[in-house]
C-alpha cells in the first residue's frame, strides 16, 4: 500500500474477498491507480482524522470513498456521520456500497449525506459491472469541489 | 117500503098523494068541493090528478132509493116514471099550440068531463103543464151526482112554486087573470093543484137541506131565523091583507082603486119596515160576530205564537190522544213535518213499552185537572222519526181549546241532564276509588272548636274509632315523637293561615301499625270569619320503604363502584405494565429479526459474490487449463449461486413484508403491469421471444406501490416463465366483476399447473415444478398471497395442465 502518494479513492471494506473483487474490477478498466482499502470503520476515521496509527499524517482529500455499511468497530453509517459533521469533509464525495437492500440502510445513509448507494449484485458479473460505472461515473465524469 | 124516518120529503110526497086521491074521490062521486075547495073556480082534471099522484110516487121513492142506491131497478122505474109524466105533459102542450082536439085528457073519467063543459075539458091548464115540466126536470135532475144538474133541479124546484103561487095569490085577491086564462074560463090552475105543486116543490127542495131555500129554513142561527119570519110576513100578511080587503070590498065598503092605494100602501110600509127592522138587526149581528171573529182570531194567534215560544216543545193532543197542534220545536224534537205529526196518535212518539201511556193521557184527561209531570221519576222515552230514542220528560196538562177539553204536553229532551247527572255520579264514586288508591284520609275542623271531622278512610286508614274525633283523640293517633314538631308548625302555621305540609308518623291504635303520613293543611275561612282548617294525610308508608331502599341500594350500589373501580384500576395498570413490557419484548424481538435479516442480507450474500466472482476469473484467466469439463463445473457452480442469490432477495422480501406498514395510494394498474413487463422482457431469457402481452383498460385501485407492484412482478414473471416452452406467448391482464367486486386477472397459455396441487400454490417453498424445468425459489407466489391479504384482498388460480394458467386477484 502506498502511503506516500496520492490517494484517489479510499476504500472501506472489511471483507477481503469483496474487496479484491471491487479493485480488480475497479483497475480492470483503468479507472483507478490509487486506491487505500482500509478494513474497519475506527480506521477509516483515523486515516482521515490523522488520528491513531494516522496521527500527524494529513493526507489530501481522496477523490472518493467507497463504503461497506457492515464495518467492525465502528459501522459505515457512523463513519458517514463523523466526515459530514466535519467542515473538511462535507463535500467529500461518499458511495454506499453495500450488501444490504434494506430499506431502513439506503434511508439512512442519505440522510447522513451519501452521496450513492450501490447494492452490490451477488452474480459477480453485474457486480463488475455495477463497479464500473461507479468508478466512470464519479472518477471521471464527477468534478468535485475543489 | 121501510122509510127510514118520516122526513119532510116523505111527508110532502104523502100530502100530494093524498091530495090527488082525494081529487080522484071527487070525480067518481062528484063531490065538487074535493075537486077545487071552492065552488065556481077551475077544478083539477083528472089527468092533472094522475099525473101529480105519479110525482108524488116519485118523491116517495128518492126516500126509497137513497137505501138502496145502487139498486138499478129503483132507478129505471123512477126515471121511466118521470119521462112518461114529462111525455103527457109536453103532448098536452102540443095540442094547446096546435088546437088538437082532446083526446088524452079524456082516459080518466071521460063521461063527468063531458058534464063539466069546458072548451077543453079535462085537459090541465097551460100553467099547471108548465108547472108539471119543471117538476119533472126538478125531478129528473134530483140524483144526478154532477154539482151543476143538481144546481139545475134546485132551481127548477123554486120555480116550480112562482106559477102556483101567482094562482093561489088570485084566488086571495079575486083577480081572475091570475089563475084563470080569459079566454077559457073554465080552465086554470085549481087551488088543489096550487097546493099540491107547492108542497111537492117543498119535497124537492128538502132532498138538500143545505142549500137554496131549505138551508135557509133548516138553519139555527139567528140571522136565518129573522129571514124565515121575514119570509112568512111577506108572503103571509099579504094573503090575510087580501081576504080582508076581498071582503070589504064584496060588501061594498070600499072603492077598488082606494082598496087598491090602501092595500098597496100599508103593504109596502109594512115591507119598508120589515126590511129596515132586519137590516139593522142583521147589521147588529154581524158587526158583533165580526168582533167576536177578530178577537177569536187574535186569541188564536196568541195562543198559537204563545206555543211557539215556549221553550219546550209542545203537543197539543185531543181526547183520543191526537195530536192536533204543534210547534218548532216538537218538529225539531222529533224529527217530522208539521203535516206528519198532525193527527197522528201520540203514542207513536213513544217506544213500545210505553204502551200504556194513553191510558194515562186519559187519566188526565178524565180525572184530574191538574199539571202533572211524567217522567220526573223514571226516564220517559221519546223516539224520533229516524227510529232513535232519547230520554224525556213529559208535563201533562188539561186545556181548553174551543171549548173542547184537550192536553197539552210539554216534551223536554233530558238526554244532557241525564249525561250531566251520570257524569258527576262517575266522578264522586272514582273520587272515591282515587282516595282509596292514594291512601288519602281527610279531615276537617273549625278553629274554635274541639271537633275534627274525619273521612271513612282516614277512619279505615289509621284506626279511628269514629268519624267525629277530638282535638285529644286525634293527637293520640300521631306518634308521641312527632307530636312537638308537629305542634310547633301548626301553631306557626294558625297564626299566619299559611298552608302547609309536613310528614309524621302515625300509629294505628287498633293494629298498633306506624304509618308514614305526608299531612296537608290549608286554612280558610268561613262567612262568619272562623279559620276552618281542611287537612289531607296521605299515607306514604310504602313510598318510604322503596324511598329507602332505593337509599341503601344506592349507598351499596356506590360502593360496590368504588369496590370495582379499584379493581379495575389495578386491572388496568397491571395491564399497562403487561403491555409495556410485552411491548418491550416485542420490540427486543424485532429488533432482533431485524438484525437477522440485516445479517442475513448482508452476510449470505458476501459469501455468494465471493463464488461467483472468483469463479469467473478463474473461468476468465485459466481457461485454457480448466477444459471443458472444468468450465461446465464452474457454469454449475455461478448458476447455482445466482439462485442462491435470488432465494436470499425472496426470503427477504417475504419476512419484510410482515413489518412494513401499508402506504396506500391510487395506483394505475395498467401502467404497473405494462412497465414490469417491459422490465421483465429486458432479462436475457426473454429476449427473442414471441409474446403477445394485452392489457385491458382496468380500473384503478387502492394499494402500497412497492407491495403491489411486488405482486404484478411475480405474476408477469410466472406467466413469462411458464410460457418459456411454448412457441408463441399468449399473456393476457383483465378485470372482470365477480361478486360486486373488481377482480384482476392474469392469464397465460403456458403450462399450467395441476389442479391437484392447488392448495400449495401460494405456500411458502412449495413448487409444482421441478427445478430442471423452470427455475424458482418457491417463494413468488407465497408474497403475493400476503401482500394481497394485507390489502384485504383475495387471491387465487385456476389451470388446465399444458394449456395454460390463470391467476385472480382483488384489492380492499
Amino acid at each position: 500500500m502506498d502511503t506516500n502518494d496520492y490517494i484517489e479513492v479510499l476504500y472501506v471494506e472489511d471483507r477481503p474477498e469483496d474487496a479484491e473483487l471491487t479493485i480488480r474490477s475497479l483497475k480492470e478498466h483503468n479507472l483507478v491507480n490509487r486506491i487505500k482499502l482500509i478494513e474497519d470503520g475506527q480506521e477509516a476515521l483515523d486515516y482521515l482524522f490523522g488520528e491513531g496509527k494516522y496521527k500527524g499524517h494529513k493526507p489530501e482529500l481522496p477523490k472518493l470513498l467507497l463504503l461497506d455499511l457492515k464495518l467492525p468497530k465502528v459501522s459505515g453509517l457512523e463513519v458517514l456521520e463523523r466526515i459530514r459533521s466535519d467542515e473538511k469533509f462535507k463535500h467529500l464525495p461518499v458511495v454506499v456500497l453495500t450488501s444490504s437492500n434494506e430499506h431502513v440502510d439506503i434511508e439512512k445513509a442519505y440522510k447522513l449525506g451519501a452521496n450513492s448507494y450501490i447494492v452490490k449484485p451477488v452474480e459477480f458479473t453485474n457486480f463488475a459491472k455495477a463497479i464500473k460505472q461507479v468508478g466512470l461515473y464519479w472518477l471521471v465524469l464527477n468534478r468535485a469541489p475543489k | 117500503m121501510g122509510f127510514r124516518k118520516l122526513s119532510l120529503t116523505t111527508a110532502c110526497s104523502c100530502t100530494v098523494v093524498v091530495l090527488c086521491l082525494m081529487v080522484c074521490l071527487g070525480w067518481q062521486y062528484n063531490i065538487a068541493i074535493l075537486r077545487s075547495i071552492l065552488p065556481g073556480v077551475p077544478e083539477t082534471t083528472p089527468l092533472t090528478a094522475m099525473l101529480l099522484l105519479l110525482l108524488g110516487f116519485t118523491l116517495a121513492l128518492t126516500q126509497v132509493r137513497s137505501k138502496h142506491a145502487t139498486h138499478p131497478t129503483y132507478i129505471s122505474a123512477y126515471q121511466i116514471i118521470i119521462i112518461v109524466v114529462l111525455l103527457i105533459a109536453l103532448f098536452t102542450g102540443i095540442q094547446y099550440l096546435f088546437n088538437l082536439s082532446p083526446s088524452i085528457e079524456t082516459i080518466f073519467f071521460p063521461e063527468k068531463i063531458k058534464v063539466q063543459n069546458t072548451a077543453f075539458s079535462g085537459r090541465p091548464s097551460g100553467r099547471t103543464v108548465i108547472t108539471l115540466i119543471l117538476s119533472c126536470a126538478a125531478l129528473f135532475f134530483a140524483y144526478s151526482k154532477k154539482r151543476n144538474l143538481q144546481n139545475i133541479a134546485i132551481v127548477s124546484s123554486l120555480m116550480v112554486l112562482v106559477l102556483p103561487w101567482i094562482a093561489l095569490f088570485g084566488y086571495s085577491t079575486a083577480t081572475v087573470e091570475l089563475y084563470l086564462i080569459p079566454e077559457f074560463p073554465e080552465t086554470g090552475m085549481s087551488p088543489i093543484t096550487a097546493v099540491a105543486f107547492i108542497v111537492l116543490s117543498i119535497g124537492i127542495m128538502d132532498l138538500w137541506p143545505n142549500k137554496g131555500l131549505m138551508a135557509l129554513f133548516r138553519s139555527t142561527t139567528q140571522s136565518a131565523r129573522m129571514s124565515k119570519t121575514l119570509v112568512l110576513i111577506v108572503i103571509l100578511i099579504p094573503f090575510a091583507l087580501n081576504w080582508v080587503v076581498h071582503f070589504y070590498i064584496e060588501n061594498g065598503q070600499l072603492d077598488v082603486p082606494i082598496n087598491f092605494a090602501f092595500e098597496w100602501g100599508f103593504f109596502i110600509l109594512l115591507l119598508a119596515g120589515v126590511i129596515i127592522w132586519g137590516g139593522i138587526l142583521i147589521n147588529k149581528r154581524d158587526l158583533e160576530k165580526e168582533e167576536l171573529h177578530d178577537s177569536l182570531r187574535q186569541a188564536e194567534e196568541q195562543f198559537r205564537t204563545l206555543i211557539e215560544l215556549a221553550p219546550d216543545a209542545m203537543i197539543i193532543a185531543n181526547g183520543n190522544a191526537d195530536i192536533i197542534l204543534i210547534n218548532e220545536k216538537s218538529r225539531k224534537l222529533f224529527g217530522y213535518t208539521e203535516d206528519e205529526m198532525l193527527g197522528m196518535p201520540i203514542q207513536s212518539l213513544l217506544p213500545d213499552q210505553f204502551l200504556n201511556f194513553s191510558k194515562e193521557l186519559r187519566n188526565v184527561y178524565f180525572q184530574s185537572a191538574q199539571t202533572r209531570t211524567i217522567g220526573d221519576k223514571k226516564t220517559m222515552i221519546g223516539v224520533k222519526k229516524s227510529g232513535e230514542e232519547f230520554p224525556i220528560e213529559i208535563g201533562l196538562s188539561p186545556i181548553k181549546i174551543k171549548s173542547e177539553l184537550m192536553i197539552s204536553a210539554i216534551v223536554r229532551d233530558i238526554s244532557k241532564r241525564i249525561q250531566a247527572e251520570d257524569e258527576i255520579k262517575s266522578y264522586i264514586r272514582n273520587l272515591g276509588l282515587v282516595k282509596k288508591i292514594a291512601r288519602i284520609g281527610y279531615y276537617e275542623t273549625d278553629s274554635g272548636l274541639d271537633r275534627f271531622e274525619v273521612s271513612e278512610n282516614l277512619c279505615n286508614m289509621f284506626g279511628a274509632s269514629k268519624r267525629i274525633l277530638s282535638r285529644e283523640e286525634m293527637r293520640g293517633l300521631l306518634h308521641p315523637d312527632d307530636l312537638k314538631k308537629f305542634k310547633g308548625i301548626l301553631d306557626r302555621a294558625l297564626e299566619k293561615e299559611e298552608n302547609f305540609e309536613l310528614e309524621f308518623r302515625i300509629i294505628n291504635p287498633l293494629t298498633h301499625e306506624t304509618f308514614q303520613v305526608k299531612n296537608f293543611n290549608y286554612f280558610s275561612r268561613d262567612s262568619l270569619g272562623n279559620i276552618q282548617v281542611l287537612g289531607l294525610m296521605q299515607d306514604i308508608t310504602q313510598e318510604k320503604k322503596v324511598q329507602n331502599d332505593i337509599l341503601k341500594l344506592n349507598k351499596s350500589l356506590e360502593q360496590k363502584v368504588k369496590d370495582r373501580t379499584a379493581a379495575l384500576k389495578d386491572a388496568n395498570d397491571n395491564l399497562e405494565k403487561t403491555v409495556k413490557l410485552r411491548t418491550e419484548q416485542l420490540e427486543v424481538t424485532n429488533k432482533e429479526l431485524e438484525s437477522f435479516s440485516y445479517s442475513v442480507s448482508h452476510d449470505l450474500r458476501a459469501p455468494l459474490r465471493a463464488i461467483t466472482g472468483f469463479s469467473s476469473f478463474l473461468q476468465r484467466d485459466f481457461e485454457a487449463s480448466l477444459g471443458d469439463e472444468g468450465k461446465r463445473f464452474l457454469s454449475i457452480i455461478v448458476r447455482n449461486t445466482s439462485l442462491m442469490g435470488q432465494l436470499i432477495d425472496d426470503i427477504l422480501v417475504f419476512s419484510r413484508l410482515n413489518r412494513s406498514e401499508l402506504a396506500t395510494t391510487q395506483l394505475n394498474l395498467k401502467t404497473i403491469f405494462n412497465t414490469v413487463y417491459l422490465r421483465l422482457l429486458e432479462e436475457k431469457e426473454n429476449k427473442g421471444r414471441n409474446i403477445e402481452f394485452i392489457v385491458d383498460n382496468l380500473p384503478h385501485a387502492q394499494g402500497d406501490r412497492a407491495m403491489i407492484t411486488q405482486v404484478i412482478v411475480n405474476l408477469v414473471s410466472n406467466a413469462l416463465k411458464y410460457t418459456e416452452t411454448k412457441e408463441k406467448t399468449h399473456i393476457h391482464v383483465g378485470c372482470q366483476n365477480i361478486n360486486d367486486s373488481a377482480t384482476y386477472f392474469i392469464k397465460d397459455n403456458g403450462v399450467g399447473f395441476d389442479e391437484r396441487h392447488k392448495s400449495k400454490l401460494f405456500k411458502v417453498f412449495q413448487r409444482l415444478h421441478n427445478e430442471r424445468d423452470f427455475r424458482g425459489t418457491g417463494i413468488g407466489l407465497a408474497i403475493v398471497k400476503r401482500v394481497i391479504t394485507k390489502h384485504g384482498g383475495k387471491v387465487w388460480g385456476e389451470s388446465v395442465l399444458n394449456e395454460g394458467a390463470t391467476f385472480y386477484f382483488t384489492l380492499t
